[in-house]
């Protein structure tokens, strides 16, 4: 590790990278939702879509630090209907009856993979599974905002909620292709799928700030500021960085100019929706907007810190992501790199004792620390 | 002046090929011993210590950090890997010879011992090569072991 920044990129990143979905549960979730895509359309409704919107979508998941967190997973059920021809009731309604069907199917098969619970909640369907839960949110295509921007219902609101997931998703895959090593990988795989093995620079950004904002929140849920903000003021603020750590700062630093005033009002748009406000609520709870902010102290603090660590040693920058962080993703991204330089065989030694695979000086030869002896000999 | 044994590197040498790859190193030749300090630092996250190594012909050259000084992980009772006089084990008997370069064996030895010394203080267990050094499980312990 030839700086600072690399080093703290990497242990950052192995720290994010335990919460991260893991592969294994991302493929069963995808098998779990098509399979009810593939089920609702073949049951009689046709044109229904199910897709994923949100982190999952985004590929920004956090898993939640509660013990025993699941990983929540939003997905879209778009029925083809007009909002004149329906109400927020009766399509609440409709999606609920045919995923009661389906999981009683399932049952009446044998299938041991059908979902341990559905439950009604404010804005959607809750299918249970082991490790993660589906949120189906019932929607209708919106026909001011086509092709990709739907309505979608809310219990406690009389009005259709407005949106465009996928439209989201389009611009923050643009954002994250500022980084052209990124972008390089997407021109070598043309499937057209939300699946990115190879997180970006951008999506771990992302994944650092939520993490920061749910651990700093974890006994206030309410005053938490949401992903959704958070993630649209970093893919604004982002200018391409590749290597993580620049990237945060980089973020952190630029993120601010982004929360705008318009009218009186606090104001940061839905870069697909530019009628919907993250930061609404800002206007009608101030403290949220106040919450906002000690958040914001809080990690560009914490990052302006580690900055200023160099020749600190890693037990105290250790300590230091400990207190801003959870201790265990970061003990594990330690561990990870003790173990990849414990098998290292080609580093060199740079003129102040730098060991690096890069460095000019003498290649090391192998040797192994002796144990510790009854008595020092020759 | 001791004489050189047959194969082995002149310590005249010895320091000038120190001194070319680690340009702060100080030290002197005198009645047969190097005594040679040198700041080390193995990453920029790291400590910069200073280590001291004596050395004469037919010795085991004897490497001690004297600063800043060595301190243990919370669980430990002593440091891994680490001679009861408080110089460093370094390499198994015979994988060190006095026909190898000092600069090119013993101090990048010591620079990764110095890596795995702080790694060990967060992790409880020493990474590098060498016997298992890890420190008995807290009672209640934060993480599985990798």
């Amino acid at each position: 590790m030839d700086s600072l920044d690399q080093m703290l990129s990497m242990l950052l990143d192995g720290a994010v990278e335990v919460l991260d979905i893991s592969p294994d549960l991302y493929g069963d979730a995808v098998e779990r939702y098509e399979e009810v895509g593939t089920w609702l359309a073949e049951h009689g409704s046709p044109g229904w879509q199910i897709y994923p919107q949100g982190s999952f979508r985004l590929g920004t998941v956090v898993r939640p630090g509660t013990p025993g967190g699941e990983y929540d997973i939003d997905l879209v059920c778009r029925l083809p209907l007009h909002h004149e021809s329906t109400t927020q009731e009766r399509l609440k309604q409709r999606v609920g009856e045919q995923l009661v069907a389906y999981r009683r199917w399932k049952k009446d098969q044998g299938h041991t993979d059908a979902p341990e619970s559905l439950e009604a909640r404010r804005r959607c369907w809750t299918l249970g599974y082991p490790g993660f839960h589906l949120d189906v949110l019932p929607a209708i295509p919106d026909d001011e905002h086509l092709p990709t921007g739907i309505r979608l219902t809310d219990k406690d609101l009389w009005e259709w909620q407005r949106s465009n997931p996928i439209g989201y998703a389009d611009w923050f895959r643009g954002r994250s292709e500022l980084s052209t090593r990124i972008l390089e990988k997407r021109h070598a795989n043309v499937a057209d799928v939300p699946i990115w093995h190879v997180r970006s620079p951008l999506q771990r950004v992302v994944q650092i700030l939520k993490w920061h904002c749910m651990i700093m929140f974890a006994n206030d849920p309410d005053n938490r500021p949401p992903s959704i903000l958070i993630t649209t003021l970093a893919g604004h603020a982002y200018n391409g960085e590749e290597d993580l750590f620049t990237a945060v700062r980089s973020v952190l630093d630029n993120m601010p100019r982004f929360i705008k005033k318009t009218n009186g009002k606090w104001w940061v748009a839905n870069p697909a929706h530019e009628e919907e406000n993250f930061t609404d609520k800002w206007n009608e709870y101030p403290e949220r907007r106040e919450a906002f902010n000690a958040w914001f102290t809080d990690i560009d603090t914490t990052m302006s810190e580690l900055a200023h660590m160099e020749g600190k040693g890693l037990d105290t920058v250790y300590e230091r992501l400990a207190k801003s962080f959870d201790r265990a993703p970061v003990l594990h991204s330690y561990k990870r790199y003790a173990a990849s330089i414990g098998a290292a065989t080609d580093n060199r030694m740079g003129a102040t004792g730098r060991l690096s695979p890069t460095a000019a000086g003498p290649r090391k030869p192998s040797h192994t620390f002796y144990g510790q002896h009854s008595s020092a000999r020759d | 002046m001791a004489s050189t044994p047959p194969r082995a590197i002149n310590l005249g040498l010895q320091m000038a090929a120190i001194k070319a790859v680690l340009p702060a190193a100080q030290g002197t030749v005198r009645g047969g011993e190097l005594v040679c300090t040198v700041p080390l630092q193995p990453t920029p996250v790291s400590r910069r210590y200073m280590a001291r190594i004596a050395y004469r012909h037919r010795h085991r050259p004897r490497v001690t950090i004297t600063d800043p000084p060595l301190t243990l992980h919370p669980r430990a009772t002593a440091l891994p890997h680490v001679y009861p006089g408080g110089d460093l084990c370094l390499h198994l008997p015979g994988e060190w010879k006095e026909s190898m370069l000092l600069v090119r064996t013993i101090l990048p030895w010591t620079s990764e011992w110095l890596l795995h010394y702080e790694l060990w203080l967060v992790t409880g267990r020493w990474a590098g090569s060498g016997h298992d050094h890890a420190v008995p499980p807290a009672t209640q312990r934060p993480e599985d072991p990798m």
